[in-house]
């Protein structure tokens, strides 16, 4: 799968996390979409950005979530182009 | 389309709304409002635009502060006396959010000059206190297709409604001529206290912010009445007139005379 951007937010919490995600996932959508991989070690964020995103204007997409060591976690999202 | 770090940071409890993002505050920063009184109702509006972010706010007053408006006008205090409200307004504003531009005008507006001052907002909130000044704003807005945040306290009562120049009804429409001298007690008789202008002038924020960004508003062609003494909100409809002076098919410049003239306050010992 190709990855359009990667988002490292480790060391950051909520509602953080999900700021940053959003940001970038709007700036994505913004332009010609993508898949976002968000890297981050708070794992409270990981089920806080899955369920946040479902109320977001554009339909972003879950694609995959990984748990790579300890409390790293990898999560894939797919931003639609506005145009979609 | 790129915000810093320190923009995220800043308006990140707003942007982790579910229909609020960078395009919204984009908006927002680049919005030009004017807001007519740096008093009761202007306090609140503008200080809620300065912190939303709002890009330019001009804040047009031609009062100086007295002791007497110090129950309700927060961004004053004692040492402010005598000073112009507008530009004091302006600079404790200004230190709230530096990244933003905030211009406050030490003028009088009137019916003659409200056509001019009005002009190139995306909108006008009006914190204005007499029928004098609302009409002059009201038809200003209406001629130069301004949108318009309409509010106004009186003791226990306020009132809010929005309008969109010939789309939805103006001040005009609802209350075609101001009520005749008398009719309507002076401010300082009525009285009024700041957590009613806070209230109204909060809704007229919100209402302006959610136009701004493009959300639905709920103002539109009613008029919110809050009664405090029952904390009961109502929602009047209301309706364009066709034959409205302001914003109906052909405009009709109507001036108001002030009704609520203040006597001038006998200077007090200390005031400055």
């Amino acid at each position: 799968m190709q990855i359009t951007e990667i988002l490292d937010i480790r060391g950051e919490k909520c509602p953080n996390t999900f700021l940053y995600t959003k940001i970038k996932l709007e700036e994505l959508s913004l332009g010609d979409g993508g898949v976002l991989k968000v890297i981050l070690d708070y794992p409270p964020a990981v089920e806080n950005i899955s369920t946040s995103i479902k109320s977001e204007k554009w339909a972003y997409r879950i694609l995959d979530v990984k748990n790579v060591e300890g409390n790293t976690y990898e999560l894939l999202i797919e931003a639609p182009s506005k145009g979609d | 389309m790129t915000m810093d770090l320190e923009e995220i940071k800043r308006y990140s409890r707003q942007l982790v709304l579910p229909d609020f993002g960078s395009v919204e505050q984009r908006k927002l920063k680049e919005a030009k409002v004017a807001i007519t009184g740096a008093g009761g109702l202007g306090c609140p509006v503008s200080t809620y635009l300065t912190l939303a972010g709002v890009g330019r706010i001009d804040l047009i007053d031609m009062d100086s502060v007295d002791l007497t408006n110090l129950n309700r006008q927060f961004l004053y205090g004692p040492k402010d006396i005598g000073n112009g409200k507008a530009r004091r307004a302006a600079q404790v504003l200004r230190n709230l959010n530096p990244t933003i531009e905030i211009n406050g005008i030490n003028r009088k507006i009137t019916y003659e000059n409200a056509f001019k001052i009005l002009k190139g907002y995306d909108a006008v909130v009006d914190g204005t206190d007499n029928f004098s000044v609302r009409y002059a704003v009201n038809d200003a807005c209406m001629v130069n297709k301004i949108p318009l945040f309409h509010g106004a306290v009186l003791m226990y009562e306020g009132r809010a409604t929005s309008i969109i120049p010939e789309k939805t009804a103006c001040f005009r429409c609802i209350f075609p001529e101001a009520p005749p001298q008398g009719m309507v007690p002076t401010c300082r008789e009525a009285g009024v206290i700041g957590s009613m202008t806070g209230l109204i002038g909060s809704i007229q924020a919100m209402e302006a912010v959610r136009y701004i960004v493009g959300h639905k508003i709920g103002l539109l062609n009613r008029l919110l009445i809050v009664n405090a003494d029952t904390m009961d909100f109502y929602k009047v409809k209301i309706a364009r007139r066709e034959d409205c002076t302001a914003c109906g098919s052909t405009f009709v410049p109507k001036p108001v005379d002030e009704v609520c003239e203040i006597p001038v306050e006998p200077k007090v010992k200390g005031d400055k």
